[in-house]
């Protein structure tokens, strides 16, 4: 075997090797159910009072650097996420009056930010929280393509981490709720399986129909996310992004990556060809 | 013994500056570097933000649009031009092929090898390549490993210089023996991660202005890679003609050809982005983005498009017609800040354009420093391979007899059939 | 709330795919004009004279040259004197011309003709030994001439040789000269750091002159070097 035909061989092996790679990522999806259903949780945005039990329960959990901020002025203007308070409540004016809406990471069905993750540092658990580990790059991928912009960059650190909600997948570990959900006073917030939180939004959009606009913010955003809305207003006025599409993000990139393997072939095949027409004959 | 100090001696004598130390862009960029350098220590001492603007909101700055976006399209000459050259086995651009992909090697080095500047856990790079998971349905996954393995394909290909320069005979015969396989893998890396580096803004969608995201913003970045790399090869052709062709002796095929090749790659410049333009035409008929051309957005785009991309398309056409060279440097000048322009939009300027203007991220002054150390080291890694290795000048005499000894190896088994028959 | 184009109402999936194709029309017809245009001029190719760097610089066959770049044409007893296309490349567009009166006697290698271009004197050797017989007065009032065709019309003086058979002897001729036109060329081609867009396509040169365009300072120098005028 000369040397080309030995390149030619490594070049075939890679291609199918990627090609076998891309249809991993269908076999992914065409798996068997297992016994495990995504959790998720629902926010009830009308019976939420804005008394941030939440932010403190989770910042509190996680060990974060959290500084109460109390008195009206609070919620004058919009707060953010940051690396120190993973989940933030704001209060938007409507015609309702006042609504508070909690926002933190939506835990999407198939998140941009998993896809995104060259090291698999961002997980999809199969119980459906997203979670963040160490072996992180730092590359901030998953920031770029996230389209509710949730995970924080620790910019001001040596050894920076991303932070964000991460279900308190521990906690469920050991069977206990999220500190988010635990600690609010009013069930505004309700953790169960994103089928029961679904069942159960219908049925108050069913039973209370003056109460709740009949929309479930979440159900198909994107693909559908873990973290479920009702509200009495629409979701615009409530900070939420509704010009969302429900092809989840990673699908824009199939395409994409199916042609890796199919150009590696035609590409070889036409090159070589070009290349042997295109040789001037020597005498 | 005496092999290795003779090494030596010769490493000690090629390490030596050629040519004025103190020249203004000497101190320039060497003070730069410097600075570069300092910057590039806080940002590791004590974090990003430090030194640049990047925040929550823009996580991807200066460092990505300019270095790893806009670099990689500038070396994407080298893959072209190993197109031309060996597939095409076009003859006419033979003479500058080896500067083409010096020019690639390094800006992949350097650009590429830029990012770990700007990766906030960086100890963790490797770990896409040799780490416990691997990411594969990431699109950047897929960039990482095509950068990695194409810079290694470019080493293949600059290695016949290296190996006249530093006289290793029997190596050169290997590495030009697994050229054409090498170049063939190096095409299909470069044209995945070229279209790789555009499918990464896909998922971004929800946060790209419509104006500027497509579903074939890969294809876009593809062929906007072809000319911005056939832009490079013209712009440091002309440099490097102002610069090296008085202090090394010029190759007598490059002296000739130069302006010939010069005028032919301009006049395919226009040509593709001929294409270019229709590909955006479509995308914006078909998403009827009419009402956004009257906002401030509109007006980004449309200097983009129409002041870097049409007007240099229009001057490349006139020049490789009327055989202009300062139409067609002009033109790839432009065609280049245009490129860079197009990479800054979809990474913050256009990105979360729901953010009004005044409260974007603008890069630090410190950021500019940084990427400006790194295109000045660049370049004195260019210089210094071109003031010392046959790039430009003529191939030894044993490299010659080589190449000769090649060619009649593949015509003498054909003699031999026909002396059967 | 966002429904899905299509969920509740109709949505007129053909209209986007006429568009497209008569996008594609319209491409196809405006990328035949353009290619035409720019594929435009089926003209001369660039080129230096012959692909070859030495017609940068023309030589005559038949001419005797001098190492200060002058050339000697023998003309029966007389001897045509005129400087050579490098000579006329090198120094620029000439201003003014003096030369030596009707009647002087020359040395061959001795400075006689003097050109001016534009503040600069440029000194000239004499390629022959003789005395001077006649001076073209057409270059005398129009000193282009002499870059404008040096062997023919841009002739400078006409010469009687005392020894025609010993001055020509010392002169280059035929392959010798070609030989030594080339290292010529090589040894100035070292000096360029700049534009080769110089010399156009005819060979023509453009103002101000080789020498002037590798080092404007220094101009001077180097046409002494080469025309051995030091």
């Amino acid at each position: 075997m000369d040397r080309r035909d030995f390149l030619k061989l490594i070049m075939a092996s890679l291609g199918s090797l990627s090609l076998g790679t891309a249809l991993g990522v269908k076999d992914s999806r065409a798996r068997e159910i297992n016994h495990k259903e995504f959790m998720g949780v629902l926010v009830d945005t009308t019976r939420c009072m804005g008394c941030k039990a939440c932010e403190a329960a989770c910042a509190h959990s996680h060990g974060l650097d959290y500084k109460e901020e109390n008195g009206e002025g609070v919620f004058e203007t919009l707060r953010d996420t940051t690396t120190t308070r993973l989940t933030v409540v704001n209060r938007f004016l409507t015609e309702k009056g006042p609504v508070f809406v909690k926002k933190q990471c939506m835990h999407c069905n198939i998140p941009a930010c998993v896809s995104a993750c060259l090291v698999k540092a961002m997980k999809k658990r199969e119980e459906g929280p997203v979670t963040w580990e160490e072996n992180c790059m730092g590359c901030r991928y998953c920031m770029f393509s996230c389209p509710f912009g949730i995970p924080r960059f620790e910019y001001g650190s040596a050894t920076p981490k991303i932070q964000k909600c991460d279900l308190c997948y521990d906690r469920y570990l050991s069977g206990r709720p999220p500190a988010c959900v635990e600690a609010c006073p009013n069930e505004a917030l309700l953790f169960g399986t994103r089928r029961e939180l679904l069942l159960e939004a219908r049925r108050r959009i069913a039973l209370y129909p003056d109460r709740y606009l009949p929309y479930v913010y979440g159900e198909k955003e994107v693909g559908g996310t873990g973290y479920l809305y009702l509200a009495s207003v629409p979701f615009d006025q409530l900070g939420l992004r509704t010009d969302l599409e429900s092809k989840p993000l990673p699908e824009y990139t199939r395409p994409f990556l199916y042609s890796e393997p199919l150009v590696l072939i035609f590409w070889c095949l036409f090159f070589l060809g070009l290349n042997r027409i295109t040789k001037k004959e020597e005498k | 013994m005496r092999e290795s100090t003779r090494f030596t001696q010769f490493l000690i004598e090629e390490l030596k500056p050629k040519g004025k130390i103190l020249t203004p862009f000497n101190v320039i960029s060497g003070i730069t570097i410097l600075l570069g350098a300092v910057l590039i220590a806080i940002r590791f001492i004590f974090g990003l933000s430090y030194v640049t603007n990047l925040n929550q909101e823009y996580p991807w700055g200066l460092w990505v649009a300019f270095d790893v976006m806009a670099g990689v399209a500038f070396s994407g000459g080298a893959y072209v031009l190993c197109f031309v050259v060996y597939i095409l086995n076009a003859e006419k651009y033979h003479a500058i092929i080896r500067a083409t992909v010096l020019n690639g090697l390094l800006g992949y080095m350097f650009y590429a090898g830029a990012l770990v500047f700007d990766l906030g856990r960086w100890w963790n790079a490797i770990n896409p390549f040799i780490g416990r998971e691997f990411g594969v349905n990431s699109v950047l996954f897929l960039v990482a490993w095509h950068f990695f393995l194409y810079t290694i394909c470019l080493v293949i290909e600059y290695s016949p210089v290296l190996c006249e320069y530093l006289s290793l005979k029997r190596v050169r015969l290997f590495v030009k023996s697994i050229t054409l396989g090498t170049v063939i893998f190096g095409i299909w890396l470069s044209t995945l991660h070229q279209a790789g580096i555009g499918a990464l803004l896909l998922m971004a969608k929800p946060n790209i202005h419509p104006l500027w995201f497509s579903e074939f913003v890969p294809v876009l970045f593809f062929v906007s890679s072809l000319f911005a790399g056939l832009s490079m090869v013209i712009f440091e052709g002309s440099i490097s003609k102002r610069v090296f062709w008085g202090r090394v002796k010029v190759d007598r095929e490059h002296l000739i050809r130069h302006e010939e090749i010069i005028l032919s790659l301009g006049k395919a410049c226009g040509i593709i982005m001929f294409g270019y333009v229709f590909i955006r035409v479509f995308d914006f008929v078909h998403g009827q983005h009419w009402h956004y051309l009257p906002t401030q957005y509109g007006l980004l785009y449309l200097i983009e498009n129409i002041g870097f991309v049409i007007l240099p398309m229009i001057l490349f056409s006139i020049g490789g017609r009327e055989k202009k060279a300062l139409y067609v440097k002009i033109a790839a000048l432009l065609t280049m800040i245009g490129v860079i322009f197009n990479r800054f939009n979809y990474v913050f300027l256009a990105y979360k354009w729901q953010i009004p203007f005044s409260m974007k991220y603008v890069p630090t002054w410190m950021e500019v420093i940084v990427t400006m150390s790194i295109v000045f080291l660049e370049i004195w890694a260019f210089r210094f391979c071109m003031n010392r290795m046959p790039v430009i000048t003529e191939i030894p005499e044993w490299a010659k007899i080589q190449d000769q000894e090649k060619k009649e190896e593949t015509v003498i088994p054909l003699k031999r059939k026909e002396g059967k028959i | 709330m966002n429904s899905f184009l299509g969920e509740f109402q109709y949505v007129d999936f053909f209209a986007e795919k006429s568009v497209e194709l008569i996008l594609m029309m319209v491409f196809l017809t405006t990328f035949a004009i353009f290619w035409k245009f720019v594929n435009g001029r089926r003209g001369s190719p660039i080129r230096f004279g012959t692909s070859d760097i030495l017609s940068w610089f023309t030589m005559r066959d038949e001419f005797f040259y001098h190492r200060g770049h002058t050339w000697a044409h023998p003309e029966g007893e007389l001897i045509r004197v005129g400087i050579d296309d490098f000579a006329q490349k090198l120094i620029g567009k000439c201003s003014e011309i003096r030369v030596p009166k009707i009647g002087q006697n020359i040395e061959q290698g001795d400075t006689g003709i003097r050109i001016k271009v534009d503040s600069t004197t440029i000194d000239v050797l004499s390629p022959v030994k003789g005395e001077v017989v006649a001076i073209n007065d057409k270059v005398i009032s129009n000193p282009e001439l002499i870059n404008v065709d040096p062997y023919g019309e841009g002739w400078i003086m006409m010469v009687k040789p005392s020894n025609i058979k010993a001055t020509l002897a010392n002169l280059l001729k035929g392959p010798l000269a070609k030989v030594w036109l080339e290292e010529q060329t090589e040894s100035l081609r070292e000096k360029m750091t700049g534009e080769l867009g110089l010399l156009s396509q005819d060979g023509g040169v453009l103002i101000p002159g080789i020498a002037k365009a590798i080092d404007s300072d220094r101009w001077e120098t180097i046409v002494k070097e080469f025309l051995l005028t030091d």
